[in-house]
């Protein structure tokens, strides 16, 4: 019973760990390498906070919660600003630091650790009661884990997820990429202090070897065991890698039976990554983790029907006279070469301009500038008569300048749904420390209202439930144009949108651009090859080649040039 | 003081030639084959408890046990590359995974080396153990000398061989535009394997000096495999000569560290170094820049 009640409390600290590293790695995409560096600044909090300062348990836990997401969120402040293999290397290089700190700090008692940490005391039971502990650890557990799991789904991390599929994509959007990463990191590192403490409490006794790299690593493989990004994944892994542990410590000479676990746990882990990459859960696809397909059926065709929500900002009625985009001499050069040597533009509220010209001529230079994926050498532009030459990205997003990308960057593994639903702004849950909550639910039912009329108005309504991913390419457009709608952008800055796709799809997204001006009130500018195209939608055109604007005009003025012409267009 | 100087020195340099032979093979499998080999470790104990069981168990002369040692052990990584680690990368793109998949051979193999040989310690009879010089106040035995040329000649040799050979020079081709160099008919396989085997050729002497200065235990290839790590930083990912020169600086400031500070202590500036290039200066001194600035 004893021994029972031991691995129970096992599988809860297992869980707490792998659920944490779950929400980071999982939805946040940040691999790393250091979590059991968190965990054991967790288990020390706890252990001196219990014995110096006499904290009562609950207490501890938390102070062990704000150490480890401290500490994460000061080293992460840095460190989050390089992603893929170097994040990897330099939670590699904060795990052996943590290692060496734990081993030689004063406070820490070196290699010999902590002893005789006190037991904790629950609801009533005498100190030392087996049945409290676990008591207590099932509760601790079960409040981790829940706010873990309405984390992952809420609001907050839905953007998480999105940022681990398209982190330029998200960041254009107008989310604070930065914000996220961090907050996502600080929140299960927190957690993971949580365990340590847990740990602490548990054993009444730590040393620096429980937390090394090994630990880390076989948190990793809890993970991936268990199933990334599936909220159930950290509680299997523990448990599966739990039992595995026990059933050889039993039928095995300990000696022996713990190399053998730890054998089995490798050939495991390779097995996993070669034969089933999701683990032993797969990932949902739809955030909300309960499908809304049964709210969708009911809901009918209603293609034609006006979108029921007005502008959340400040409304910018169509063909106002003032320029809504300005830019002055903008320049650019990519090592010798100089992509755009002088760029103007004035683009007035509710126009559709075209930019054309020949490949190389800088016209997506141009856009990365406006939408702020590439800061200017020079010159100044102006949104809405407000200075953004050197804005950050997200910030020109939340200010109404939305793009499209060439390649339309849908986040291909989450819903078409969450596609759209992740460019709000206005959600409440957003917030890392709200998301869990049960607040804000009225306005979240509203914009989910809104994301099916904005997938209706461009004609995905009936693929509302589908990974993005599995859209034809001129679908993905069509998504991308729904996403421009819920982030309420007010300029769209329009990669190509005929390129690559079928002539009927192209008439349909040429309608859905002309239709979203005229009942949005929105201004485009669009890059396009196809003259076609532009005919009858763009108002005028502005014709760059060479990193400067050649000539601006009626689409028909400038295709009858035979000077432009027989220079840029080879004819 | 000067003689304390030299005396740091040489314990030093007879160390960081051991992460000089790890971090060189590490950074070799990284830069052709972009795989973080962290298996690399086991296969560093692994060819140490192979050159033990030829020469001490089985009797072999000496020479011979190394030479099957390391023909054995480079063919445990040829498998490995092959038969994990390129299925892997040709399913997906995503480093991860294979990082993943190198740390679960790392349990599996070291613990497999665990449960033959034991984890208290095994040592190889060091023929040159007795011999010790002394010049003026320093002591240099030996084997610190053995250690040291072994070192320097693998490193020279991997970088001549990548130079000077024409399949050295297909491999940097394939580690600098991998679209590039199979469009003219460089086989990726074929680069990997050889990569990964001079990595793991690399790491025999390693192994075999580290079971004359102390023991081999199974554990015995975390230690200069974090070096190796924190030495492709410093050096810059995609240059061997840069992980070579890392490793030296790193093995010699941690030797410096320890003389003067608890020995705890001796990772702790290495590791530091690392984290302060790995977030400012991520092309490191000899790096590739443009290679590794993409995200996931």
């Amino acid at each position: 019973m004893n021994y029972l009640a031991i691995v129970v409390n096992l599988v809860c600290i297992y869980t707490v760990l792998a659920t944490s590293l779950n929400l980071i790695m999982g939805y946040g995409g940040l691999f790393s390498v250091a979590h059991a560096a968190f965990f054991g600044i967790g288990a020390y909090v706890f252990a001196l906070s219990t014995i110096q300062l006499d904290a009562p348990f609950v207490v501890a836990l938390l102070l062990a919660f704000a150490a480890a997401a401290l500490a994460s969120a000061v080293i992460s402040v840095p460190s989050l600003r390089i992603s893929g293999d170097y994040l990897m290397l330099a939670t590699f290089a904060i795990q052996i630091l943590a290692t060496s700190l734990f081993l030689n700090l004063p406070i820490t008692g070196g290699p010999a650790g902590i002893r005789n940490i006190p037991s904790a005391q629950f609801f009533g039971f005498p100190p030392n009661s087996r049945v409290g502990t676990l008591v207590g650890f099932v509760a601790v557990t079960a409040v981790c884990w829940y706010v873990m799991f309405e984390m992952a789904r809420s609001p907050f991390g839905r953007v998480l997820k999105a940022i681990r599929e398209d982190e330029l994509a998200t960041a254009t959007v107008g989310k604070n990429v930065m914000w996220f990463k961090i907050s996502a990191f600080a929140a299960g590192c927190g957690f993971a202090g949580i365990a340590g403490g847990m740990y602490a409490s548990l054993l009444s006794f730590i040393n620096p070897d429980s937390f090394a790299i090994y630990m880390s690593f076989t948190i990793l493989v809890m993970v991936l065991l268990g199933g990334l990004a599936n909220p159930f994944g950290g509680l299997a892994g523990a448990l599966a890698l739990t039992l595995l542990q026990e059933v050889l410590r039993l039928m095995l000479p300990s000696a022996v039976g713990a190399h053998v676990s730890q054998v089995l746990l490798g050939v495991i882990l390779v097995a996993v990554v070669m034969k089933r990459p999701q683990g032993l859960l797969p990932e949902f696809a739809s955030q909300g983790a309960f499908a809304t397909a049964d709210t969708l059926t009911e809901r009918g065709h209603a293609d034609t029907r006006q979108l029921s929500f007005g502008r959340r900002h400040a409304s910018s009625p169509a063909l106002l006279p003032q320029p809504i985009l300005q830019a002055k001499a903008l320049a650019k050069s990519y090592g010798g070469v100089r992509a755009v040597r002088r760029f103007d533009i004035d683009v007035r509220a509710g126009e559709i301009v075209g930019l054309i010209g020949p490949n190389g001529a800088g016209k997506t230079t141009v856009f990365d500038m406006i939408a702020g994926a590439v800061i200017p050498d020079g010159g100044t532009i102006s949104f809405d008569g407000k200075n953004v030459t050197r804005l950050a990205i997200h910030r020109r997003g939340q200010l109404g300048i939305g793009r499209l990308f060439q390649d339309a960057r849908p986040l291909p593994n989450m819903t078409v749904l969450d596609n759209v639903l992740m460019a709000f702004d206005d959600l409440r849950r957003e917030a890392p420390l709200l998301s869990f909550l049960p607040i804000d639910r009225e306005r979240e039912h509203q914009r989910l209202e809104q994301a099916h009329d904005c997938l209706r108005f461009v004609g995905l309504a009936e693929h509302a439930s589908e990974r993005a991913g599995s859209l034809s390419f001129g679908q993905q457009k069509l998504l991308g144009f729904a996403r421009l709608m819920a982030q309420d952008a007010r300029l769209w800055l329009l990669d190509e949108p005929a390129a690559g796709v079928d002539p009927t799809m192209r008439e349909e997204i040429k309608t859905a651009i002309a239709r979203c001006r005229r009942e949005l009130g929105i201004t485009v500018v669009v890059v396009e090859h196809n003259m076609d195209f532009l005919r009858d939608l763009a108002d005028r055109v502005v014709f760059m080649a060479d990193g400067e604007v050649q000539r601006e005009g009626a689409l028909a003025e400038i295709a009858a040039d035979p000077e432009l012409s027989r220079r840029y267009l080879g004819a | 003081m000067v003689d304390l100087s030299l005396q740091l020195l040489v314990v030093g340099l007879s160390q960081a030639a051991i992460y000089m032979l790890v971090a060189t093979g590490f950074a070799l499998i990284l830069s052709v084959s972009r795989i973080f080999h962290f298996a690399h470790a086991a296969v560093f104990a692994l060819s140490g408890f192979l050159a033990f069981l030829f020469a001490q168990q089985a009797g072999l002369p000496f020479v011979l046990a190394v030479l099957l040692s390391a023909v054995l052990s480079c063919l445990v990584a040829v498998v490995i590359y092959l038969q994990i680690y390129t299925p892997l990368q040709q399913r997906s793109g995503n480093s991860f995974i294979i990082v993943l998949a190198s740390i679960g051979l790392q349990f599996a193999i070291e613990n497999s080396l665990a449960l033959i040989w034991g984890t208290g310690g095994r040592y190889l009879d060091n023929p040159m153990a007795a011999a010790t010089f002394k010049a003026g106040n320093v002591f240099i035995a030996l084997t610190d000398i053995v250690a040291i040329t072994v070192a320097v000649l693998g490193t020279a040799a991997t970088i001549a061989f990548l130079n000077m050979t024409r399949l050295g020079r297909a491999m940097r081709a394939y580690s600098e535009n991998p679209v590039m160099a199979r469009v003219v008919g460089i086989e990726p396989k074929l680069v990997g394997a050889v990569a990964m085997a001079i990595g793991t050729a690399l790491l025999v002497p390693a192994a075999v000096i580290t079971g004359w200065y102390s023991s081999l235990v199974p554990t015995m290839g975390m230690g200069p495999l974090l070096y190796a790590v924190a030495a492709v930083v410093v050096g810059g990912i995609g240059s061997v000569k840069g992980a070579a020169l890392g490793a030296l600086m790193l093995g010699l400031l941690s030797a410096a560290i320890s003389f003067h500070f608890p020995a705890f202590w001796s990772d702790a500036g290495a590791f530091l170094i690392m984290m302060v290039f790995v977030i400012w200066f991520p092309a490191g001194l000899f790096g590739i820049r443009a290679r590794s600035q993409a995200a996931r």
